[in-house]
């Protein structure tokens, strides 16, 4: 369960570079290092 | 024909990406193959090849019923039930999570999304007032793990 302002910091940092000509994929590095930014080291969000 | 502001690195792919996902943002709308290759000026079955290595890449997500573009996620090509107005137009998309990456991909400052509680059905609103969430309600709930998400995108 995420409270709306966490959910608003994850799509933030998911989504902000998307529409971008240079997008790329997180890789599941930084993707993981997204999510412990955002409090969520639960095993719940761990990729591997 | 595909022109070199759209052909960054030269390939289809990225040049169908940057439409996809230009349009989604500036339209609300999410093109599909024909209106993609129309716009490009390329073959439309030149343009399905490209949206199908983009879907493996999951920089997007194809329908598994007839390969067409269901979400440029955050973007959805269908309407949903998670709605997001904003710069005048409205958008969709698949989940609570691609609503609100909606509003940061598409940068608003000002935006409002509606979505519909998984508990009980009733609408809820979140509003973004100068770049900032400054009003919501209820709680985001996922339900698969983060590692599982793409096994089944659509169920994730």
């Amino acid at each position: 369960m995420l409270t709306p302002d966490t959910a608003w910091d994850l799509a933030r940092a998911w989504y902000r570079e998307k529409v971008h000509p240079h997008w790329r994929r997180h890789t599941p590095e930084e993707t993981e290092g997204l999510f412990q930014s955002l409090g969520l080291t639960d095993p719940f969000w761990r990729l591997r | 024909m595909i022109d070199e502001s759209t052909s960054i690195g030269g390939t289809l792919d990225h040049a169908v990406r940057v439409h996809v996902f230009g349009r989604a943002a500036a339209t609300g709308s999410v093109p599909q193959a024909r209106q993609i290759a129309d716009a490009l000026g390329v073959a439309a079955a030149d343009v399905r090849g490209a949206l199908e290595r983009l879907a493996a890449g999951k920089a997007l997500i194809l329908a598994p019923n007839n390969g067409d573009i269901w979400a440029a996620n955050p973007f959805c090509a269908v309407p949903s039930g998670f709605r997001v107005e904003a710069n005048g137009t409205r958008y969709w998309g698949i989940c609570i999570w691609d609503a609100l990456g909606i509003v940061a991909a598409i940068q608003a400052t000002d935006a409002t999304v509606r979505a519909p509680c998984g508990a009980c059905g009733d609408v809820l609103e979140l509003e973004f007032r100068d770049g900032a969430l400054t009003r919501s309600e209820g709680m985001i709930h996922f339900a698969v793990p983060a590692r599982h998400w793409w096994e089944n995108i659509g169920f994730a």
